[in-house]
């Protein structure tokens, strides 16, 4: 099989995926007890003609199915409707937070990598000494600190003690200066976690590097030990640092969901929370299913990046 | 013999990494070859032998003890009316309210201060052990008696149920773990066992993708063909070779998934969707104490926080301690780290 | 906790920002006017009246809009768009409309204006607002106005400043709320940024001219904040990144209080939290066990711990914010009798009802809550009241919000095995208090009678007191049936609801705290109550 045929092989095997990923959402939302209309109406006197019409309006009366189906189809023409609560449509209000997302989102990124991977490298090269130890103990220290805490933690000492940062985000565009300045606190935060996981990801795959012939070649030839790791054993490590991180896309989400409230930051995470404790189903589906695109795509990525990149692989 | 890297991440089985190859680059891991072929018992005690060399993970070990230890004995313990275990370290009654003034800072009666109710927060934050290690260790065991068999049916069976398994398995992995519960918890209400069924069901998945793993490495082994030549029943191969290989990433798996469940735990806890209110658990006491952190009443939150960090911490090393015993220089698991959740 | 003005911060801003991005009025870092930055709890999601429920919603435009009357900090009618309100009999009043006023659109604000408001109410879930009390109205010219009540309906006025007038267009489709509000209030809609900010500002052709106010508000910009997590919130005002915080949890109180930066304001608002019972489930369907149960309940205690000292015990449904309906006497009264914490007598009440129910302590029960921290806390002081005696086995259950609602209001909410706490919001005028929980007829699902309370005494006493003019013949009927409904005691009172603000000392003047959360912001421009805010200079 060529890499081609693989790659199409694979791409059509994320359809029942997706699909099975849009009957969970709709089916999880729908087992929820209650239902937007008691979110509407809360403890506000209703006649039994308002709640019904209410019902009517979010089609609550139909067989489960039929409205499943029914959303389905304006899915696929790209409608994601509108939102229960309040009358905006759901992809604006993805549009509105999605950038936000994934700017906090790529800053814990490149903070991870710019941390994790250099880490990790030193790691690597001075194996089983106290600063290879050291490293993974200060690794796994990030990830250990619930991230809540270490946020609140953050915001109480530079934000309020020593005054260096807003501690919320400041009203100028995404890319100004001072909303990047802003952004730094919760992308370390988020980073943290993933930081840890380069490190030791980069460990592992540079140790594994510097184990090949090539290296015993290249230091023979009298290259410096410099040379020989940055221009050998990094690049090809890289390969498979970055086929794993691509995966990534999960755990932020996961992680944005907290730190986007401790830090007030207007993203994807806070919606879908908020989203899906109001009973807002248009928006759970939506965001959902958004999020398991970009993870299915990311895997999709990472397989075919890595079969391509690995010579060594036959079909 | 190094992994096939491609293990876990499609149905594909990739030839090419033949034994003959594997033996030029073999002389460094002499440890791992000869793993494979060693007899179980013998492997668990080199295993233990090399993670004894490594300190951290030893003093991670110590640590977990130590706090398990002042769980147990933190209350006594009454089963069926009998007194079980009678030492009471902690000194006061963790739910007891009014045992002295709110928000009294620690000083030498209270340690660890008193919180809102009055409740002595150093009570609570050695009673709250064991609600973090038994969450921890009731999810993690119960998604691996889920996660496990799963796997093993999946890559030894193979065929359509295979592919059932793993098409569940993948879409259940599209969906952030942390959304996932949310959506778990409200759908099915908050208290333990209720959360420990939320993180149940998001955490059975990586087993089940590791175990399939590796039961279909092993089915390409060398000795496990030869074994096979020779006549060896398929329940003496999954009994000898299967399971001892499957096992090491599995425990590794579990050991570390034990810290991801207690934090989860406490940022359900943190969003509200957390234990019965008043629980002497740490994850709770953090997100019940994080208004007062502002304020000054450090002393509620941070206990609480750096008994979570500890555990988790000690779990991790313990975790990584073991990886590395059981497969030293292999390093198998960095294609495997993004199941690490 | 470094000054306000000489922080690091904003130095390090003026040496690596090249955009303004105003924060907090001090040195008018926004440009000409001045600023203020408070906050709001969670997004605003609607902008229109009739469909907004939320209290978020409400509080957002509360400044935008305007209705016929405005009731001020004592409860007092103040003519606003509205110049006087005229009973010619039961059912009919006649409104005098203020002439010359305009909405933000420019449209000029007329009887149509009005008429069409009231009337696009119909089929919106906050349709109760209006037809509650509307049957028609009839437009003489335009600035006079009949309207016709379907019943003597005596909160008529108080009604009336709860509905926002907007503008005709919005009625027949002309105009869509939904991008924005438009009304003629002293703000205009400036700009929301979804879980951001919402931004209101000045409008400059306000129709108020006379003493004591300034005729154009003080304040040119009001930005809120959107600040979801209270921890957030508090630092956010501690560091001076926000001028006004709202509705600061409790327990935060007494440090904000030692913080001579920051003022705290607080005052008795109108509501209550409560227990219910499930009165059709035995022990609860026993009267003495109900008042056993609400003689637990350790008010004081619970102020203390969980409210700083803040606000009174509660042992009648109608707040003491309503002075002339209810007094401090007669809730003394109420505590002696029915309700107040005595552990001795509570005992003796349990056994007595548990013997009768025949049911056998200790009687295993849980309390209902959601994630709101000031209830949970005082769920759990109950609970740890109750399980220091024999008779009870409780635990506390909470659920999210909706999960909550919905079985708070399910249909068999009183036949579950939980007690259930919940808050109530009533407003200025007695009837709120009682009616959606103790009117037979508004057992639930209808609203909110969880309990399902039945006791037609009430419901006379109510659907009078409901329809009578006289202040003082409708207290005397409020009184009557507090009594009888603090007697069957199918709910134990806790304590009356308040209203806290916290704002930077140095930065707001002129604040007041509003009792009803709707009207949170009000003290920012309300000259009808003469009061209104400026931000402090440097």
């Amino acid at each position: 099989m060529s890499l081609r045929r693989y790659v199409v092989r694979r791409t059509l095997l994320t359809l029942p995926i997706l699909l099975g990923v849009s009957v969970l959402t709709f089916g999880l939302v729908k087992l929820l007890p209650g239902t937007p209309v008691d979110y509407v109406l809360q403890f506000q006197e209703a006649t039994p003609e308002l709640r019904a019409s209410l019902r009517a309006q979010y089609h609550l009366d139909e067989p489960l199915w039929k409205q499943y189906l029914l959303w389905l189809n304006d899915v696929l023409h790209l409608d994601f409707g509108d939102r229960v609560v309040s009358d905006r449509s759901v992809s604006a209000a993805i549009a509105e937070r999605l950038p936000e997302t994934l700017v906090l989102g790529g800053a814990a990124f490149l903070i991870a990598l710019l941390v994790g991977v250099p880490a990790g490298v030193v790691a690597a090269v001075r194996r089983g000494t106290l600063l290879d130890e050291g490293s993974r103990v200060v690794a796994l220290a990030g990830i250990a600190t619930p991230n809540f805490w270490l946020g609140l933690l953050l915001i109480l000492v530079f934000g309020v003690h020593l005054d260096l940062v807003s501690v919320i985000p400041p009203v100028a565009p995404i890319l100004a200066p001072e909303s990047l300045a802003f952004l730094v606190l919760p992308a370390v935060t988020l980073g943290t976690a993933s930081a840890a996981l380069f490190t030791r990801l980069t460990r592992s795959a540079v140790t594994d590097q510097l184990r090949q012939e090539y290296v015993r070649t290249a230091r023979a030839k009298g290259l410096t030990e410099r040379t020989v790791i940055v221009k050998h054993v990094l690049r090809n490590s890289l390969v498979s640092v970055v086929t794993v991180a691509a995966v990534q896309v999960a755990f932020l989400l996961d992680g944005a969901v907290v730190i986007e409230r401790v830090f007030s930051w207007p993203g994807l995470g806070r919606l879908l929370v908020r989203a899906i404790l109001q009973r807002d189903f248009p928006v759970v589906q939506a965001v959902v299913l958004l999020v398991a695109v970009a993870v299915v795509v990311a895997n999709l990525l990472a397989d075919v990046l890595y079969a391509w990149l690995d010579p060594r692989i036959t079909y | 013999m190094p992994r096939n890297p491609l293990d876990g991440r499609g149905r594909l089985r990739v030839r090419g990494f033949g034994s003959d190859e594997a033996a030029a680059d073999a002389p460094a891991t002499p440890d791992s070859e000869a793993d494979a072929d060693a007899p179980p018992t013998d492997r668990v005690r080199r295993g233990w032998a090399r993670f004894r060399r490594d300190r951290a993970a030893v003093a991670g070990l110590a640590i977990i003890a130590l706090m398990a230890l002042l769980a147990v004995f933190a209350r006594p313990i009454e089963v069926g009316g009998v007194v079980v275990q009678p030492v009471a370290l902690a000194p006061y009654d963790p739910g007891a309210s009014g045992v002295a003034p709110a928000y009294l800072p620690p000083s030498f009666a209270h340690p660890f201060g008193t919180d809102w109710a009055g409740r002595d927060v150093f009570s609570r934050v050695l009673y709250g052990g064991r609600y973090s290690l038994s969450i921890g260790v009731i999810a993690v065991g119960i998604a691996l008696l889920v996660g496990v068999p799963l796997g093993a049916v999946a890559g030894y069976v193979g065929g359509w149920v295979d592919e059932t398994i793993m098409r569940l398995v993948d879409v259940l992995y599209a969906f952030p773990f942390l959304v996932l519960a949310i959506a778990l918890v409200a759908v099915f209400g908050q208290g333990f066992w209720k959360l420990v069924g939320a993180l149940v069901a998001v955490g059975w998945i990586s087993y089940a993708r590791l175990v399939r793993g590796e039961v279909l490495s092993v089915s390409e082994r060398d000795y496990v063909l030869a074994a096979r030549a020779v006549g060896a029943s398929d329940g003496h191969i999954l009994r000898r070779h299967v399971v001892p290989n499957a096992i090491a990433p599995v425990i590794v798996q579990a050991t570390l998934n034990v810290g991801t469940v207690v934090l989860s735990a406490a940022a359900l806890g943190f969003l509200g969707l957390g234990l019965e209110p008043g629980t002497a658990e740490w994850g709770s006491m953090l997100s019940a104490g994080r208004d007062t952190l502002v304020g000054g009443e450090w002393w509620v939150t941070v206990f609480p926080g750096l008994a979570i960090f500890l555990f988790v911490l000690s779990i991790n090393l313990v975790g990584d301690g073991v990886r590395d015993a059981l497969d030293p220089d292999a390093d198998t698991d960095r294609f495997r780290t993004r199941e690490a959740r | 906790m470094p000054p306000f003005t000489t922080s690091r911060r904003r130095l390090l801003r003026w040496v690596g920002a090249a955009s303004a991005a105003g924060v907090a009025g001090c040195s008018g870092g926004t440009g000409d006017g001045t600023e203020l930055v408070a906050t709001l709890g969670a997004d605003v999601s609607n902008y229109d009246p009739t469909l907004a429920n939320d209290t978020t919603s409400r509080k957002a435009f509360d400044l935008v809009y305007e209705s016929l009357v405005a009731v001020d900090f004592e409860g007092n009618v103040r003519p606003t768009l509205a110049t006087s309100l005229d009973r010619r009999d039961d059912l009919t009043w006649r409104l005098s409309l203020r002439e010359g006023v305009t909405f933000h659109d420019g449209s000029d604000f007329t009887a149509a204006d009005v008429k069409a408001t009231f009337e696009r109410y119909e089929g919106t879930p906050r349709e109760s607002d209006v037809y509650l009390w509307y049957d028609d109205a009839t437009i003489r010219d335009d600035y006079t106005l009949d309207v016709t009540l379907s019943e003597p309906y005596a909160p008529f006025q108080l009604s009336l400043g709860g509905v926002p007038i907007v503008p005709e267009a919005a009625a027949t489709g002309d105009l869509d709320l939904s991008t924005g509000p438009v009304g003629t209030g002293p703000y205009a809609f400036d700009t929301h940024e979804p879980d951001r900010l919402y931004r209101l500002v000045r409008a400059d052709d306000h129709w108020y001219g006379g003493d004591g106010v300034p005729d154009t508000p003080p304040i040119e910009t009001i930005t809120f904040r959107i600040i979801v997590e209270q921890s957030s919130q508090l630092a956010a005002l501690q560091a001076g990144d926000i001028d006004l915080a709202n509705n600061p949890p409790a327990d935060a109180v007494a440090d904000l209080r030692d913080d001579d930066a920051i003022t705290v304001s607080d005052r008795l608002a109108g509501g209550f939290e409560m227990l219910i019972f499930p009165l059709a489930t035995p022990p609860f369907s026993n009267r003495d066990v109900r008042e056993g149960v609400a003689r637990l309940v350790p008010r004081e205690a619970i102020i203390d711990a969980v409210y700083g000292g803040i606000g009174q015990p509660a042992y009648a449904p109608i707040s003491p914010l309503l002075s002339d309906y209810t007094s401090d006497a007669f809730l003394q009264e109420m505590g002696d009798e029915y309700m107040r914490y005595d552990p001795d007598r509570a005992r003796e009440l349990l056994t007595a009802g548990f013997d009768e129910t025949g049911v056998s302590p200790p009687y295993e029960t849980t309390i209902v809550t959601n994630e709101t921290g000031d209830r949970v806390r005082w769920a759990q002081l109950v609970r740890d009241e109750l399980n220091g005696t024999d008779f009870f086995d409780v635990s506390l259950e909470q659920f999210e919000w909706n999960t909550y609602i919905e079985r708070v209001l399910s249909g068999d909410s009183h036949r579950s095995d939980a007690m259930m706490a919940l808050g109530w919001s009533g407003g200025w005028d007695p009837d709120t208090y009682l009616r959606n929980m103790f009117y037979s007829g508004q057992a639930t699902p209808s609203c909110c009678n969880a309990a399902h309370y039945a006791n037609d005494e009430v419901d006379r006493l109510l659907d009078e007191a409901l329809t009578t003019y006289d202040t003082a013949e409708r207290r005397a009927l409020y009184e009557r049936a507090q009594r009888q409904v603090v007697s069957d005691v199918p709910v134990a009172f806790v304590r009356f609801g308040t209203r806290i603000e916290a704002y930077r000392t140095d930065a707001v003047e002129g604040f007041r705290t509003y009792p009803l959360d709707s009207g949170e912001f009000s003290a920012i421009y309300a000259p009808w109550a003469n009061t209104y805010t400026t931000v402090g200079g440097s």
